[in-house]
């Protein structure tokens, strides 16, 4: 297949758009499509987080994308919006926070979303607590979203009394 | 602020381990962590980065593989030392610009250092010369494990450890090897390798990490997963795809040789030339011409100087180092000068870098 745009090296390149619900394909040797800007430098296989994340976020644009970029964080203050534009998270609250939102973005950067890892493995009754607490207030966003409210309001009960728990072992 | 002057001498972590690796220059390791109760550095007020650098101190005293090391604060030192530091790896390029409450540790052999209130609250790596990551790995992980004897990590076990950026969080692991790869490159084989390193969850950069160029045929293979994956996974992985280029690698330099030693040795000789009679070299022709002279050590046509002394030099050679080795602050042509006249000086004597 020859080049469609200098039509004289062959064409190594093949780049599909969707525009107005209709599939385009142009086929471009590896020359027209760094002049097109099509694709980077072929050595140059690395890219920014920043630009990543850019990229990946523009894409989430629904009429829900506003209310979506309001939507702060309880505990550090952070927009999603301003998420957004530093591509950084504000505190460890935030992937409660904006767990919904994160979750696409997840998929796409990460192999899954579940952690394989080491695990803290201190004894210390509080902070296992605490990470209960964060991953149950996880659970309870999924289930309202989900509008499983028998769930969220049996999950909602837990939560609060794994709280009571962990400030009355802080005042001890 | 003044460095401690064991650090002026050579660069600790490259006369570690496998020094002498012909392909693979180092290996490095560096884990994300932030502690519960505080929002993530860049967000955090100065009292709450003051707190934060007080509970890894207090942690740091408490780890035996810290327990010595110097503890430097950045906003205490010149531009020239922490470009120093950052030149050889020590910090990042985002902490040598930043300033108030921001440290690192970094023990007497230079191959572990600890960033506090970086991206995240701590970034500790471990370095280390040649192919080497399940020993880095083992150092790391000890440190962590003490590290969290004293601290509250975030951690939440859906998502792993909680790092500011999406792009860490799980493991906060990420892991590099720095490779050598002349052969490849001129035979244009590189891009084909690269794709296919690219296309399995791990990344390929230039020497200096993020964003930059490729330069002297060196390429930092790093992972980019860091959720879905384990440690141990991820360091396999990359042990196994490092395998399979220096094999390829090796290939190429064979075919090169087989094909045209004569246009090969013209090369090498001429970098040697160069390197060892010019007036004035730039930063970028020295890693090119090292890289040359690298290559025809890999091919036996040159016997010095030794795979430890062209790393010592290549990092020898920036300027902040440059500058000082020379106790003084040198124009860019007064560096050029000064670094064609040092590298004379190794190639003509035994190369001691230090």
């Amino acid at each position: 297949m020859i080049c469609e745009v200098c039509k004289k090296k062959p064409a190594k390149i093949h780049v599909t758009q969707i525009k107005d619900k209709q599939k385009v394909t142009i086929h471009i040797c590896q020359d027209c499509a760094h002049a097109k800007g099509v694709a980077g430098p072929a050595i140059n296989t690395s890219f920014s987080v920043e630009q990543l994340l850019a990229g990946f976020m523009k894409t989430q644009t629904s009429e829900s994308g506003e209310i979506a970029n309001q939507e702060t964080c309880p505990s550090c203050g952070l927009s999603y919006r301003a998420f957004k534009e530093s591509g950084r998270l504000g505190c460890s609250l935030c992937y409660d926070t904006f767990s919904v939102q994160l979750r696409p973005l997840l998929q796409k950067v990460q192999k899954e979303i579940r952690h394989l890892g080491k695990v803290p493995n201190k004894g210390d009754n509080r902070t296992t607590m605490r990470r209960s607490v964060s991953d149950l207030r996880l659970q309870l966003k999924e289930a309202v979203g989900q509008e499983n409210f028998e769930l969220a309001a049996h999950l909602r009960d837990q939560i609060r009394q794994m709280e009571n728990q962990i400030s009355q072992s802080n005042e001890v | 602020m003044e460095l401690p002057k064991s650090f002026l001498s050579g660069c600790g972590w490259l006369k570690t381990g496998d020094r002498n690796n012909d392909l693979v220059i180092s290996s490095r390791i560096r884990l994300a962590r932030n502690i519960e109760g505080f929002p993530f550095s860049q967000w955090a007020s100065s009292s709450d980065l003051k707190r934060i650098a007080e509970q890894v101190r207090e942690a740091i005293n408490h780890s035996a593989c810290l327990r010595n090391a110097n503890l430097i604060a950045i906003e205490e030192l010149e531009s020239v030392d922490r470009h120093f530091l950052a030149e050889r790896y020590m910090i990042s390029q985002e902490l040598a610009k930043s300033g108030i409450e921001r440290y690192v540790a970094i023990n007497p052999e230079q191959t572990s250092a600890l960033m506090i209130n970086e991206e995240d609250h701590i970034r500790l790596q471990v370095l280390m010369a040649g192919s080497n990551l399940n020993h880095v790995w083992n150092l790391i992980s000890s440190i962590d494990g003490e590290l969290e004897e004293s601290l509250d990590f975030c951690f939440s076990n859906t998502f792993g450890y909680l790092t500011a950026c999406p792009t860490n969080v799980g493991t906060g692991i990420r892991c590099s090897v720095m490779v050598h790869l002349p052969a490849l490159v001129i035979t244009r084989k590189i891009e084909k390798v690269l794709s296919a390193v690219t296309q399995i969850g791990l990344t390929v950069r230039g020497l200096s990490g993020e964003g930059s160029d490729i330069a002297g045929n060196l390429f930092q293979i790093s992972n980019q997963w860091t959720l879905g994956i384990s440690e141990k996974e991820t360091i396999e992985k990359i042990g196994k795809i490092l395998h399979q280029i220096v094999e390829q690698e090796r290939l190429a330099q064979k075919q090169m040789m087989d094909d045209n030693r004569v246009a090969l040795e013209d090369k090498i000789w001429r970098a040697y030339a160069l390197l060892r009679y010019a007036k004035v070299i730039s930063s970028n022709e020295a890693v090119e011409l090292l890289s040359s002279i690298r290559f025809g050590r890999n091919m036996g046509i040159l016997k010095a100087p030794s795979y430890e002394q062209l790393n010592e030099m290549l990092i020898q050679v920036r300027p902040a180092h440059l500058q000082k080795r020379a106790g003084k602050q040198l124009t860019m042509v007064e560096r050029d000068e000064y670094r064609a006249e040092l590298i004379r000086g190794w190639m003509e004597n035994g190369q001691s870098t230090a």
